[in-house]
């Protein structure tokens, strides 16, 4: 066992020191290790107060992308409360005056964006132009400027800032912005084929790719209208490719709980339906492929209106699309009653009123049309809309008295629009009074008749009427030396509303061609060219003279491959085709719009029933006939070619006694060459007095 | 308008009476010549003898004292020919020619009852057995057509329809004819069956004016004669629809347009009247009275400068148009040239030189003198206006603008109000009038009261 040693003073000295040093490390470790603990700590909240503040940031994208300004402010709020960001202050600043500092393109974007969600397009404009210094290839700012400019009255730099717009598939336009530019371009009269081109060089593909599953709703059917872009030429081959990719974003959408949205769905529906018809036609579906798909795109149209009126039962369109779904489903009883479901829940809506008049015109009872739309104009006699509505239908009842009242209100309320003034001409022409209805158009001013087509088009008719035809030559140079064809072609048509007259027929072909060679793919132009030569043809001398006719045959055939779909064409060619060439089979097929148009629920005028009937009968379809050619003569306006062919065709079933009065009343009814011919080519039996 | 309409009733009425003693005769056009010629160079009795002697061989020549008479009434010596006819009526007073010339002085002085009594016998006595059947025939129609005129004149329209039926009986499609029938039958207040005569009548003879605008002249005459407003109203909206029914039925006519141009410029309406003034030149480019309808549209558009040329174009060519003449004045006047405006005075002073009793080329007269700055020469003219009576509602302006220089307010006021109160008629200086309207009638209140307060301050003054 050891004996313990002495301890030294020194030794111990050193011990004392040992264990204050020992003591003292430890404090400093502690210390060190605190600190280390707190900035590590302090560090981890920094780390978790960014990444919160990112995921405000996220929230805030997400909430201006929706344009929600509230939700945008309550994540900067918290952004602020987070991290000591300035640019919260310069963002919540920016929301507060509505204008973005010119040097930061991402909150002039923001700017732009919500006031273009609002409508507020001067604003918008103002931000957009901030945009354009540093980015002048924006697709959406140079057309919210040009926007604004139409807005503010000055197409002119409208159109500057549309030359501007950089090729769509270098420019990249999104969905919005793709359909903002076609709406302008339409507006401005400019050619849409490289919209439509790029719907069908990209959009297709991006419908076909899986990354638009992931988009918003209302996203999805801004893509759908996209589409439907490309169906204003005849479809190309790629368009059918996109349609089952489409089909799916409908039914997604469909999904959405948002009236806003679904409203906008529902009208895509229905353009689909068209599209559908017409991939048919282009022979890039087939009869079953087309019938399944028809069938399911209706009933998921309907699921679509129904659900807006869940969601909204005061949303108009609802019931217009309800109204237009059980039109297609030939139920125009049920499309009344849909329309007045929806003028009792949404009072009168000029729209669903404007529909309420076209169906009940539609089945004969355009007295009670009238009465309903006079009521409502009582209601709300400053209504402009509804004014024109109630005028437009009496002009057709015909109740001129009342035609005259509705438009004496609306000439108080808009004296000078040219929707007043062309209905006020049309009561005076039918009331006889071509001087008068030509004198209220001069009060306009030349200028302001050649700025709107349908004015142009009256205005010709007038002139003529008037027996002021010499001084058509002039006027037709003038509406020529205009920029944009659905002039030159208004102005045909207006020719083509009256007498035909050979001496102008020269001189409106010329018009026609010069117009053609500037803008050659100008439908409206095309489609005038075509109806002037098929009226030459007819009431030229000599009747169908050979060359004539087959140029008309030529032109309408042209303008059916852009518009496959257009009754007029249908029924122009038809006869034409039939009267002109004796070819009645190609003329059945040349009235297979009208049937299709027919069969879906479509309404007919009075002279496309007639043609129907006409080529009915020349084709041995008797009992077919009969039918199209008695409600045309039920649709009126009164016509000697219906009469007579009606007479034929129940001469044809066997019951001449019952063809004879109509040979009479054919007989008392203005006739034209070929009325006359076709008198003179009935049978002897038909032709005797009863 | 209703001056074109009277003019259109005289000058239908003219040939009837006109053609009474010269009417187409067998003689022989070198005695008719060689008589005519002594009568000329003052040698009455040669000329009697002359015709004496070449009715021997051609009895169907007017009494020789019957065709000097007319020659002389034709020469303005109307005292001659009534001593003359006085003679002829005693020498034959079976002969029907010197009552039918005797009625035609009647009618040329408004003695009606006078005209319509010889017009009676003249006819009573073309059925004598003396005259055969072309000179019966003759006599006839033009007792007929004489009374026609006399009694439509009288207000008779019975009688006059009863003499143009049995004139129209003898020969159906006279279309000129029928259309007298039809303005009588309208005066008798029966416009459908006026509208069925004027119809046949432009079929029967299409060289005269289509059947809506003899209805829109009708209309017009009855429209400025109505008193009534509301009825005046509604008889020029008749004039205008048949002026375009006119237009349109016959669109390559250049009368009708210009008509109804011209029409509507007296409305006031001077676009409206555009587009038919411009049709009617495109249908009648050299036509004088296009160009002469077109220089009044450019005069009411104030565009004087385009009107010269127009004008002086047709001055050239027809320097005796006075009416065209007073137009060309009033442009000289109005493009702002010194030289021109002297030119217009001269013009303006030949005019009146010409025909001395027109009114209306005092106005213009006076109206240039003023444009010259010449208030002294344009006082007097004006003056000449007013004496006559007849002012224009162009004339009216001119002198109220003088008057408003001279500040006589009122008067000037008076003479617009009259002249903007007339509802149709040609008024290029309109716009003008109305202006200078406003002006005066402002400048009214304050003479009033300008006097008040010199009343006012009199009693005051010691």
């Amino acid at each position: 066992m050891a004996t313990p040693q002495p301890t030294s003073p020194a030794r111990h000295r050193w011990s004392a020191r040992r264990w204050l040093v020992t003591a003292c490390v430890l404090a400093v470790v502690g210390v060190g290790i605190g600190a280390v603990v707190v900035v590590v700590v302090n560090k981890l909240d920094q780390r978790q107060r960014a990444q919160a503040a990112v995921g405000q940031w996220a929230r805030f994208d997400k909430a201006a992308r929706a344009g929600d300004e509230t939700e945008m402010r309550s994540a900067l709020d918290t952004i602020s409360k987070l991290t000591a960001d300035p640019l919260c202050d310069r963002y919540r600043d920016t929301l507060s005056t509505g204008e973005a500092p010119p040097d930061d393109q991402r909150l002039c974007l923001l700017t732009t964006t919500l006031h273009a969600r609002r409508g507020r397009w001067a604003e918008a404009a103002r931000e957009a132009r901030k945009r354009l210094v540093y980015e002048p290839d924006d697709w959406i700012s140079r057309c919210l400027v040009a926007l604004a400019s139409l807005a503010a009255g000055d197409p002119d730099t409208a159109r500057e800032q549309l030359d501007r717009l950089p090729d769509p598939r270098v420019g990249g336009p999104n969905p919005a912005g793709l359909l903002l530019a076609n709406d302008l371009f339409r507006r401005t009269g400019r050619d849409t084929t490289p919209l439509r081109r790029f719907v069908n060089d990209v959009v297709v593909d991006v419908l076909n790719s899986p990354g638009v599953d992931d988009d918003p709703p209302a996203v999805k059917v801004e893509l759908i209208d996209c589409y439907l872009l490309g169906f204003d030429d005849p479809p190309p081959a790629r368009l059918g490719t996109a349609i089952a990719a489409v089909v799916r974003l409908a039914d997604a959408a469909a999904e959405s709980d948002d009236a806003a949205v679904l409203t906008r769905l529902g009208v895509s529906c229905n353009r689909l339906t068209a599209a559908i018809d017409r991939l048919h036609r282009a022979k890039q579906m087939t009869v079953g492929q087309r019938d399944g798909l028809a069938k399911e795109h209706e009933a998921r149209t309907a699921r679509v209106w129904r659900r807006v009126k869940e969601l909204s039962p005061s949303t108009p369109a609802a019931y217009h699309g309800l109204a237009q779904h059980e039109v297609r489903a030939n139920r125009l009883p049920a499309a009344i009653d849909e329309v007045r479901a929806g003028l009792k829940e949404c009072g009168n809506d000029t729209g669903l009123l404007a529909l309420y008049s076209l169906l009940l015109r539609a089945t004969d009872r355009t007295d009670e049309a009238l009465r309903t739309l006079a009521a409502a104009a009582d209601t709300d006699p400053t209504n402009l809309q509804l004014l024109l509505l109630v005028a437009e239908t009496a002009l057709d009842a015909p109740r001129r008295d009342v035609a005259a009242i509705a438009l004496r209100h609306a000439s108080a309320v808009a004296p000078t629009d040219p929707r007043v003034i062309r209905l006020d001409v049309r009561l005076k022409l039918q009331r006889g009074d071509t001087h008068g209805g030509l004198q209220r158009l001069r009060d306009l001013g030349e200028p302001a008749i050649l700025a709107e087509p349908l004015l142009v088009r009256i205005y010709t008719r007038a002139l003529h009427d008037a027996g002021l035809g010499v001084l058509l030559p002039d006027w037709l140079e003038r509406v020529g030396k205009q920029e944009k064809p659905v002039v030159a072609a208004a102005a045909i048509r207006g020719l083509m509303d009256t007498a035909f007259d050979a001496e102008l027929a020269p001189l409106a072909l010329k018009l026609l061609d010069r117009t053609l060679a500037r803008w050659p793919s100008d439908a409206d132009a095309l489609a005038a060219r075509a109806v002037l030569l098929a009226r030459w043809a007819e009431y030229g001398s000599p009747r169908w003279e050979p060359v004539r006719t087959r140029d008309a045959v030529f032109a309408l055939e042209r303008v059916r491959t852009i518009s496959p779909d257009d009754a007029d064409t249908a029924a122009i060619l038809a006869r034409l085709r039939l009267k002109g060439l004796s070819d009645q089979a190609k003329a059945a097929k040349d009235i297979a719009p009208l049937l299709d148009a027919r069969d879906r629920g479509g309404l007919l005028t009075g002279e496309q029933l007639a043609v129907v009937g006409m080529v009915q009968l020349a084709n041995g379809q008797t009992e077919h006939a009969i039918t199209a050619l008695e409600a045309a003569r039920k649709l009126g306006p009164p016509s000697a070619a219906v009469c007579v062919h009606l007479a034929l065709a129940y001469h044809t079933r066997g019951d001449t006694d019952r063809g004879r009065p109509l040979v009479v009343a054919a007989r008392r009814l203005p006739n034209t060459p070929q009325d006359d011919a076709d008198l003179n080519a009935l049978p002897a039996t038909l032709r005797e007095t009863p | 308008m209703t001056r074109s309409a009277l003019a259109l009733v005289l000058l239908l009425a003219a040939p009837l009476f006109a053609q009474t003693p010269s009417a187409p005769k067998p003689a022989t056009p070198t005695d008719l010549e060689e008589a005519l010629a002594l009568f000329k160079a003052n040698k009455v009795q040669e000329a009697l003898d002359k015709l004496a002697k070449a009715g021997k061989t051609t009895p169907t020549l007017s009494p020789p004292k019957v065709q000097v008479a007319q020659w002389f009434f034709q020469a303005g010596n109307g005292q001659a020919a009534r001593s003359l006819i006085e003679q002829a009526l005693v020498e034959d007073p079976k002969h029907p020619e010197g009552y039918l010339l005797n009625a035609n002085f009647a009618y040329g002085e408004g003695r009606l009852t006078d005209a319509v009594l010889n017009l009676r016998t003249a006819l009573d006595l073309s059925a004598e057995a003396r005259w055969d059947a072309e000179q019966k025939k003759r006599f006839a129609r033009e007792a007929r057509s004489g009374l026609i005129e006399t009694c439509f004149a009288r207000g008779d329209y019975s009688a006059a329809k009863e003499y143009a039926l049995e004139l129209l009986n003898a020969d159906p499609k006279n279309g000129v004819m029928r259309s007298r029938l039809a303005t009588i039958v309208f005066r008798q207040d029966k416009p459908a069956e006026a509208e069925k005569e004027y119809t046949q009548a432009f079929a029967d003879d299409p060289s005269i004016d289509p059947p809506e605008l003899q209805l829109a002249n009708q209309w017009q005459l009855r429209a400025v004669a109505e008193p009534d407003a509301t009825k005046q109203a509604a008889h020029f909206e008749k004039v205008e629809g048949w002026l375009q029914k006119a237009v349109t039925a016959h669109p390559k006519s250049a009368k009708l347009p210009r008509e109804y141009g011209l029409w509507l410029l007296n409305a006031g309406k001077t676009d409206a009247a555009g587009p038919y003034i411009e049709a009617a030149g495109k249908l009648d480019p050299a036509g004088k009275e296009t160009s002469v309808a077109r220089a009044i549209w450019l005069l009411h558009k104030k565009d004087a400068a385009a009107a010269e040329p127009l004008l002086d174009a047709v001055y050239k060519d027809a320097p005796g148009d006075l009416n065209a003449l007073s137009f060309l004045c009033l442009c000289l006047t109005e493009t702002g040239d010194e030289k021109k405006r002297k030119r217009a005075a001269e013009l303006a002073d030949t005019m009146v030189k010409q025909n001395p009793k027109s009114p209306a080329g005092y106005a213009v007269l006076g109206w240039c003198s003023y444009k010259l700055g010449k208030a002294d020469d344009a006082e007097k003219a004006f003056s000449a206006v007013l004496s006559a009576g007849q002012v224009s509602s162009d004339g009216a302006f001119f002198i109220a603008k003088l008057l408003a220089d001279k500040q006589k307010h009122e008067d000037a006021h008076k003479l617009l109000t009259g002249a903007l109160g007339v509802k149709h008629g040609m008024f290029i200086y309109r716009a003008d009038a109305k202006t200078l309207l406003d002006e005066v009638t402002k400048k009214l209140p304050e003479k009033k009261e300008e006097k008040k307060e010199e009343k006012k301050e009199e009693p005051k003054k010691p």
